[in-house]
This record gives structure tokens, C-alpha cells and sequence, in this order.
């Protein structure tokens, strides 16, 4: 049995009186599809926002490779080698898809305080680029962000998380409002990432979660109700009593 | 960084051209009036590299050239010129530290909370200058003498000749484009138009923003108190306005005018402003009524500036 990745114990995080993230734990194994799912509100984003350092943990711990992560800053743990992607589209809007993904693997040099040499001559981030553009099978990479479609939005999101070369990948909703085909191509791209990274998917799409992952966590108001495998999850009757009194899963 | 395209680079190269040549055939009254104008156009261009490019609207940095001009002042003796290649280092680490202090307070906000605290540092700088009897108190005091640029005996220049005083600003303003120029193509300058763009974004790709930010503010501070020092050793003087909102206000106008995110933009800017300033004030003594209606068309009119401007007119 391997080592886990990341192990996340009782991780807490409240907002007044509110806890958006109650006592959570769970882990993540390199090579595995480990997803969240919930209802909406359940808390599934805070937690990746927690995660990657956006937001403080009011309490709990993020192990990872031994190393205890609450209470980094975004860069410190983007720097460990994991890398996260947004629910909401969040890209360089005014430059091109290709100097997006540059821009991702040049923040993994060791500095960027270089002053004279032009950025175009390293050749390094550039490559690191073009790999992470063909591994989402984004065309158009000469293209200015704010004219892609949505859908290239999402591919470009994925590229820029990969662009910097990371072995955990926290996936936020990477299907959200694409087209079928689209959907389809991503789906087997996350697959073939988890060859390689741990990934953490919170995705509203069940049928995709129940198809990829190997182990699923449910949220319900911050608190993880299951955790286990998808057949274990799917046969749960707290499960299906959290969402909709008992409806088939969606989140 | 967005290159323009080769019909204006063409005009660009044109108008410098006519600058190296103007002492041939301009009047040498117009001299000064242009070295002014060259001076300010590095004011603005540092400027720009905080607002137009980093996105940080600052509406203090006259703090920096106020601090480039009174170092001057403090370190030219009475009896007779400072050296220029002691001084200026000296006044230009002046303004970086200048910069590192205030930016470690300043950077810590943003948006309209930024443009408050830039300008309220700058206002402390000025009523500080108001208040101290050693930097000449409201009146500001004189420096006597231009900085003499003795090296080992050896005299380039002297910046007491108007027209030397004018190839120096000439030199200062094409070597502040070309610093800026390659800065902004580094993978500094990548981060920096980037912190513009979505600054959270950075951060979360493992970039830590604030320490950039803080190198961009000090290189602009460093090169506003270039600029500072020599509108001081220019006019022989400084004075609170140094470090005025006005003077702040009116380099942030030449920016905006000028198109911001570029760096011909605040060069154009400048001459525009100041040239149409020159001519208003001379024709009529109600000559801010028509400057304000200008700016107020420009703005409108002119969402990119001159520099935008141009690029339409040759689409």
C-alpha cells in the first residue's frame, strides 16, 4: 500500500457562526480520481479554497508528502507541486491561450526577477506550454483568452493547472457547462492525468464521477456524511436521503 | 506588452529624429521648453509602468520625484556645483528607498483604497517639505549651481548650456524607453503585466505577487526621482509643489492622454499636455477653462489615448 499524497484531518472552516467546512477529512492516493460531490452550498469549493491556501483554515491540518500546508499562502503551495483549477473561469483574459499556459510554467522557474533576458528566450516554459496545450487538445493557442468559447475556457483552465508541472491537481468542476463532445474528451483527459497526479474532482456531473473515480466523498452543510467506493456510495441510503429525499444523486 | 505597429513605430522613429535634430534649425528658446517636456515624459513613462502596466494607479508619485529634486538641493553645496556622478546615484537610491518604504505600506491595498494612500503619502512628503526649515520651508529653496558632470577631469557635457542640458534629456528620455522596453519583456515584465490582469490568478500558479509588485514600484520610484532630479537642476530650484497633488494629478493626466499600458503613450502625452498647457496660457489668461474641456473630450473621445489613436488611424 503506497503512502498517501495529501491527508486532510478535521479540517475546519467558519464564517461567523457558520461552519462552511465542518471537521473534514479525507485522503488522497498518487494515481487516483478521489472526488467530492454535495448539493450546492455544501461546501465542496471552500474546501478547495482551503486546500490551496485562498482561504485560512479556522482549524485541522493538510498533510502533504509531510509537510503540514494549512496556513500557507496560495504560492507556497502551488510551488509543492499542486495546482488547482477554477469553477469559475479564471484566466489571463487579455493574452493569448498560449502565454497563459508560458506564464503558468514560468512560475515554476525558481525566480522570475530577471530583468534582461527576454522572457521568449527561455525555452523551457514555452515547451512546458505547448505540452500542456495538445494535452487538452486546445487549438487556437495564438488566440487572445477573452475570444474563446466557453468550452476552450475550461481546456485552457486545465492547461494552465498542468502548464506548471504539478503531481496533485485539485479539478473545480472542470465540466461545468460544456457541450457533450467536449465533455467527453475531458473526461478521458482526467482519466489519463490520474495516470500520472493525484487528482481531487469535485464535479456535479455524476455519471462522469460514478465512471472515473475510485473513491468518493460526500459533503452535505460541510460535513462528509460517506466516504468509499462508488458502488458503496451509489447502494448508500444516507446518501440518497441528502440529495432531494432519496432521488438518484446530483448535486 | 502590446508592440505598435510599424507604420507608428515609423512615425515614432520620425519624431525622435526630429528631436535630435531640432537644435539645427528650432529656436533655442523653445530648448528648455522642450527639455521640460522630455523630463516629464520619463515622469509619465515611470507612471505608466505602475498604472498602465502592473495596474497600480498611483496618485503619489510625485513622492519619489519630490525626493529626487531635494536630494539634489541637499547635496549641492553653496560654494559651488555637486558632481553629478556622486549625486545622482545618491539621489536616485534616495527615491528607491523612498519607494521600498512607502510601497511596503502602500501595497497592501488596492483599487481606490491604493490611489487614497498613495496620495496621502505624497501629502505628507508635502506638508513635511512646508514644515522644515532645512528643505527651505513654502518657498523651497535654489540650487545655485547644475550638477557638473566631471569625470576624472574628463567633462562629457554641461548642464549649464542649454543645449547640452536638452541632449541630456533627450539621452534620459530614449534610455528610460529602452530600460522599460526590455524590463517589460523579461519574465519580470511577464509577471508584472500579469499582476495587471489577475493578480490572484498569479499567485495561485505559485508567482508570490507582492514582492514583484514591490521591485516595480521601487524601479518606477527610482526613475520619478531620476526625472526629479533633473526638473531641479533644470529650474534651480524646488518647492513643496514638488511633491504636489497637482503635479501627480497632471503626470497621471499626461499618462491617460497619452495611452496607458504603452510606452510611446506618456511620451506623446507629455508634449501634448504640456505644449497645449504652453500655448493656452499664453493666448489667454481663462486658459484653464479650455485645458479642462480638452482633457474632458480627450477622456471621452480618446479611451486609449493618442497612442490608441494612432493604431486606429492606421487601421
Amino acid at each position: 500500500m503506497p503512502e498517501p499524497t495529501l491527508v486532510v484531518e478535521r479540517l475546519s472552516r467558519w464564517f461567523g457562526g457558520l461552519a462552511a467546512v465542518a471537521e473534514v477529512s479525507l485522503d488522497l492516493y498518487p494515481g487516483e480520481i478521489h472526488a467530492v460531490i454535495g448539493p450546492n452550498g455544501a461546501g465542496k469549493t471552500t474546501l478547495v479554497n482551503l486546500l490551496s491556501g485562498e482561504l485560512r483554515p479556522s482549524g485541522g491540518s493538510i498533510r502533504y508528502e509531510g509537510r503540514e500546508l494549512a496556513g500557507l499562502p496560495p504560492h507556497r503551495i502551488a510551488r509543492l507541486g499542486i495546482a488547482r483549477s477554477y469553477q469559475r473561469t479564471n484566466v489571463f483574459r487579455d493574452v493569448t491561450a498560449f502565454e497563459n499556459c508560458r506564464l503558468a510554467a514560468q512560475a515554476r522557474l525558481a525566480s522570475s526577477m530577471r530583468f534582461f533576458r527576454p522572457a521568449h528566450a527561455y525555452r523551457a516554459p514555452a515547451e512546458a506550454a505547448e505540452r500542456a496545450l495538445e494535452a487538452v487538445g486546445l487549438d487556437g493557442a495564438s488566440r487572445i483568452a477573452d475570444t474563446l468559447s466557453h468550452g476552450e475556457q475550461r481546456q485552457l483552465e486545465i492547461a494552465m493547472t498542468l502548464a506548471t508541472g504539478p503531481k496533485v491537481l485539485f479539478l473545480d468542476e472542470p465540466l461545468a457547462g460544456m457541450a457533450a463532445e467536449e465533455s467527453a474528451r475531458m473526461v478521458s483527459l482526467i482519466v489519463r492525468l490520474a495516470q500520472h497526479h493525484a487528482v481531487l474532482l469535485i464535479e456535479h456531473d455524476m455519471e462522469a464521477v460514478f465512471s472515473i473515480a475510485h473513491r468518493l466523498t460526500v459533503m452535505v452543510n460541510g460535513r462528509v456524511i460517506a466516504s468509499g467506493a462508488p458502488e458503496a456510495i451509489r447502494a448508500s441510503t444516507e446518501v440518497q436521503e441528502a440529495y432531494l429525499g432519496g432521488a438518484e444523486p446530483h448535486a | 506588452m502590446p508592440v505598435p505597429s510599424r507604420s507608428v513605430r515609423l512615425l515614432l522613429l520620425a519624431g525622435f529624429a526630429t528631436l535630435l535634430l531640432f537644435p539645427l534649425f528650432g529656436e533655442r528658446f523653445y530648448l528648455q521648453l522642450l527639455a521640460h517636456i522630455m523630463l516629464m515624459a520619463v515622469f509619465a513613462m515611470s507612471l505608466d509602468l505602475l498604472v498602465g502596466f502592473a495596474g497600480l494607479v498611483s496618485l503619489g508619485h510625485t513622492a519619489f520625484f519630490g525626493v529626487g529634486g531635494y536630494a539634489l538641493m541637499l547635496l549641492t553645496s553653496s560654494a559651488g556645483p555637486a558632481n553629478l556622478w556622486l549625486t545622482l546615484p545618491v539621489a536616485l537610491a534616495a527615491a528607491a528607498v523612498a519607494a521600498v518604504i512607502i510601497g511596503l505600506l502602500v501595497l497592501r491595498s488596492s483599487g481606490v483604497y491604493f490611489i487614497m494612500v498613495t496620495l496621502a503619502f505624497t501629502q505628507m512628503l508635502y506638508y513635511f517639505a512646508i514644515g522644515q526649515k532645512w528643505l527651505g520651508g513654502s518657498d523651497g529653496a535654489y540650487i545655485n549651481f547644475k550638477p557638473r558632470a566631471a569625470l576624472f577631469g574628463f567633462v562629457p557635457f554641461d548642464l549649464q548650456k542649454p543645449l547640452h542640458f536638452y541632449w541630456v534629456a533627450l539621452a534620459l528620455m530614449a534610455g528610460t524607453y529602452l530600460l522599460l522596453f526590455v524590463i517589460l519583456r523579461s519574465l519580470f515584465g511577464r509577471v508584472v503585466c500579469a499582476i495587471r490582469s489577475n493578480e490572484g490568478r498569479l499567485a495561485s500558479l505559485g508567482i508570490p505577487t507582492f514582492r514583484y509588485k514591490l521591485v516595480c514600484f521601487v524601479i518606477a520610484g527610482a526613475l520619478a526621482g531620476l526625472a526629479g532630479y533633473f526638473a531641479s537642476a533644470q529650474y534651480g530650484v524646488v518647492n513643496p509643489d514638488f511633491f504636489g497633488w497637482r503635479l501627480a494629478g497632471e503626470v497621471l493626466m499626461i499618462v491617460i492622454l497619452g495611452g496607458m499600458g504603452t510606452l510611446h503613450g506618456p511620451i506623446l502625452g507629455a508634449f501634448a499636455l504640456v505644449l497645449l498647457e504652453d500655448s493656452l496660457s499664453v493666448a489667454s489668461k481663462h486658459w484653464l477653462l479650455p485645458m479642462g474641456l480638452f482633457i474632458i473630450a480627450a477622456v471621452l473621445l480618446l479611451p486609449k489615448g493618442i497612442a490608441g489613436l494612432l493604431e486606429r488611424a492606421r487601421a
